[in-house]
Parts: C-alpha cells; structure tokens; sequence
C-alpha cells in the first residue's frame, strides 16, 4: 500500500514539473533491499552476509566459550563447564562505507590478532531481481603466543632443514564468499565458501583447509530466534577429526543490540582454528556453552551542506 | 575517504599474502641414532617432566585443583590413579603408552575428548617425547 501510494506522489510530481522524468525512472527501476536477513556480523561462529550497516557506525562483540561439558558427574562439579579454561575474543569494527566494514580482534587461544575486511556483493531484493544476498569476507590472523623451544633434533617435513620458528608461522588466512537468502520474516538460510591458510602446520596436516558452513536463523517471536550451524570440513580436515562442527543457540535481537546463548562443539572461534581443530565428540555427548554480545553504535549520516 | 581506505587494506592484504606466505610443516623431532653400547637416555620425571606441567599445565591444574600437576603432587595424582573423567582408565599405567590417560591426551590421539593443553598452546615434539620416555621406561619417580 505504501509504495502504491509514493508512486502516485511520484507520477503526481511528474506531471507538475517537467524534466523530471529521468528522476522518476530512477525512482521507479531503484529495487527495495531485503534487510536483517541475520542480525549482526556472524550466525554463532560462521560469518553472515551482513555488515556494519551505516558508514562511520562501530560494532563491538564479546565471544566466548566455556570448558567442555562431559556426560559424567564431573560435568556437575565443574559447573557444567564454566570452572574449566575458556576461550574469549574481543572485536571492534568499523563502517568505512554502508557496505563495508573492517574489524579488528582479539582471542585469548593462541593470544591471536586479527584483521578483517568485509563487503557487501550484491544484495537480495525484495521484488527478488536478486534473489540472494552475496558478502565477501578477509581476515589475517597473527598468533602472538611465544613459540615452544626447538632442540637441535627438530626439522621441517623434509626431514634435513633444521627447523626454526620465524615470523611468519604465525599467520594464518581466511577468505570467504558469503550466500544468504531470507526466505521470509521467520527464515533465513545461508552459505559460504571458505578457504583457510595457514602457513605453518604439524606434521601431516594441511596447509589449505576447505570448509562449507551452512547455517540458518528461524525466528521465533518479535525479537527471539534459534539458529544454528554446521560446518562439513571437504578439504584439509584434522588428521585426528572425524566430527564437523557444530553450533545452536538461541538470540535476543534488538536494534544495535544482540545476545546469544549457544551450545557448541568447539572452544574455538576464529575460522583459522575452528575449521582446523578437532571437535568435541559430541556425538559421545561432549558439548560446551558460550555467548555471544554484540554492540552496533550507529552515527547519524553527515547532513549535506 | 572511505574508498582510499579500503583501496589501502586491499592492497595491504595482498602485500601480506605475497610477504607473509609460507607453506611450511613441522616440527619434525629426529633423535640422534643411539650408540647400542651406551646406556638409554633416561627421562627424568622430576627434572624434564615437571617442568613440562609447570609450563604448559599448571595454569589451569594448579594446587588444590581436581587434577593437581604441580611440583609436589603430580607425581601422586597421575601414576596408577584412575582418571575422574575418564574411570576406569588410569591417567599414567607405568611402561604402557596406550592405557595412559595422559599419553593420549598430550599426543592428540582424541580418545578421550579434549587434547591437551586445548588453549592454544602446544607441547613441542621434544616434550611429548620426553613424555613418551617417561612412561615407557615405567614412569618412575626419578
């Protein structure tokens, strides 16, 4: 009914004042954009289509995960986890336009730093010229925990160059591509390609890890939804890992404001480890807890001068 | 603006893949080849091994926690004692790798649940053979 109605404002402009019909079939061929098809930056752990949604807007998040629950009596003693050693991550990020963003982070396993830049592709539209929204995601991670000390016996895989940590063992990379599509108000689904490098490995493991998440958002009430994620690992996986990761959680979404509870399968978080470690056995029952907080601080637009 | 900086980041991550790129694997841990006539190299529990745990585990199993590793009490609470997490297998069966609680935990072999240490650090391939050694030369107390 609305847009009916700005048509006809428009039409009515039209034929008031001439030479505007340019400006009309901008007006008209401008598609609407689908929005919130998550509500922030990541699903749990999976990166989302969505960005920083204004230029000069912040975003600011807390991740954590707790210990392992284990499905024994020690689960109870230990606080169904929250006694054992966690994982955190801090990260801020920053709107240098309406569709990008770069991010800065923190997270307490292997005392890693990263930087992120994220874009907005293309974007879904309502009358679904574009039935999907598309985002690509870089991130460059700096391990800067110490190295463990090497004795002379130690070498590269090649089994006669004498090993030696440098500096360059510590990054690692992540690219993604992004798909999502919001079906409708209660479900959005979404997936992406993702290429994880790291440049340096154990012994047998993969330098290039290939992984595919899919995950899902349903909402449940106004400001209520369950998502969840799960991550097959098609290239590169964990000599020791059977298991994909795994993710539910629940979220309390208002705007600029998201809290999740979530059951995971991992303490990890940054993509770098997450998809090149081991997953708990869940399938044995071994789960963890964890939350996610995000803060979007939008600026107002500069007005025009 | 924005488009300098973005242009800046691009191009910044691009130098970084070119610069920072490896593809390197390893540590690989190569022991000397041991003369037959000299005598085993002893693993010394209390002054190669304990110092493993006060490094890498002590953090998060310090005195008075469920699972002890500190310099006083590790020795107690790992060799023939049953794993609370784990019962009935033992956290250190003297001379056998495999029944060892701990062994599979610091190697990686994921039978049982989380591999240690699981913050992010890791024992260098020395460490875990230090530890490898110990046990199969009966975990003694030494």
């Amino acid at each position: 009914m609305n847009r009916y109605l700005r048509n006809c404002r428009v039409l009515l402009v039209a034929l008031l004042i001439p030479g505007t019909n340019e400006l009309i079939a901008q007006e008209q061929v401008e598609p609407e954009l689908v929005t919130n098809t998550f509500s922030w930056s990541q699903v749990i752990n999976a990166q989302t289509v969505e960005v920083v949604p204004r230029k000069r807007s912040f975003g600011f998040m807390i991740q954590h995960r707790f210990g392992a629950i284990t499905p024994d009596k020690q689960s109870y003693k230990q606080f169904l986890g929250l006694d054992l050693p966690a994982n955190i991550r801090f990260g801020f990020q920053y709107a240098v336009s309406d569709r990008m963003h770069f991010e800065i982070g923190r997270s307490k396993n292997g005392k890693m730093i990263d930087l992120a830049a994220k874009a907005r592709i293309l974007r879904q539209t309502v009358d679904n010229t574009m039935p999907v929204s598309i985002t690509g995601f870089f991130d460059a991670g700096v391990m800067s925990d110490d190295f463990p000390t090497v004795g002379a016996d130690n070498y590269f895989a090649d089994g006669t160059t004498p090993f030696v940590y440098v500096f360059k063992h510590r990054m690692s990379y992540n690219t993604q591509v992004i798909v999502a599509r919001r079906f409708n108000d209660v479900i959005s689904l979404q997936a992406a390609g993702v290429a994880v490098y790291r440049n340096l490995v154990p012994l047998g493991a993969s330098n290039l890890t290939i992984a595919i998440p899919i995950s899902g958002r349903i909402k449940v009430t106004t400001k209520g939804s369950i998502l969840f994620e799960y991550t097959p690992i098609v290239e590169g996986r964990s000599p020791n890992s059977q298991l994909n990761p795994a993710s539910i959680a629940y979220e309390l979404a208002t705007l600029g404001h998201v809290f999740q509870i979530i059951v995971g399968t991992s303490a990890e978080i940054m993509e770098q480890r997450l998809y090149t470690s081991s997953a708990l056995p869940y399938d044995k029952g071994h789960v963890l807890l964890g939350f996610n907080i995000a803060r979007t601080l939008l600026v107002k637009p500069k007005k025009p001068r | 603006m924005d488009r300098r900086i973005a242009t800046s980041f691009i191009v910044g991550s691009m130098l970084a893949l070119l610069v920072g790129c490896a593809k390197d694997e390893g540590p690989l841990y190569i022991p000397k080849p041991v003369d037959p006539s000299e005598p085993i190299d002893t693993a010394y529990f209390n002054t190669e091994v304990v110092p493993i745990f006060i490094q890498h585990c002590w953090n998060c199993h310090p005195d008075m926690a469920a699972l002890d590793l500190g310099e006083t009490e590790a020795y107690a609470n790992l060799v023939n004692v049953t794993s609370s997490n784990h019962a009935p297998a033992i956290r250190v069966v003297p001379g056998d790798l495999d029944a060892s609680v701990l062994w599979h935990k610091v190697s990686g072999s994921d039978t049982y649940g989380l591999n240690m240490p699981p913050n992010g650090t890791f024992l260098s391939a020395q460490e875990v053979q230090t530890i490898h050694d110990w046990i199969e030369q009966g975990a003694l107390n030494n």
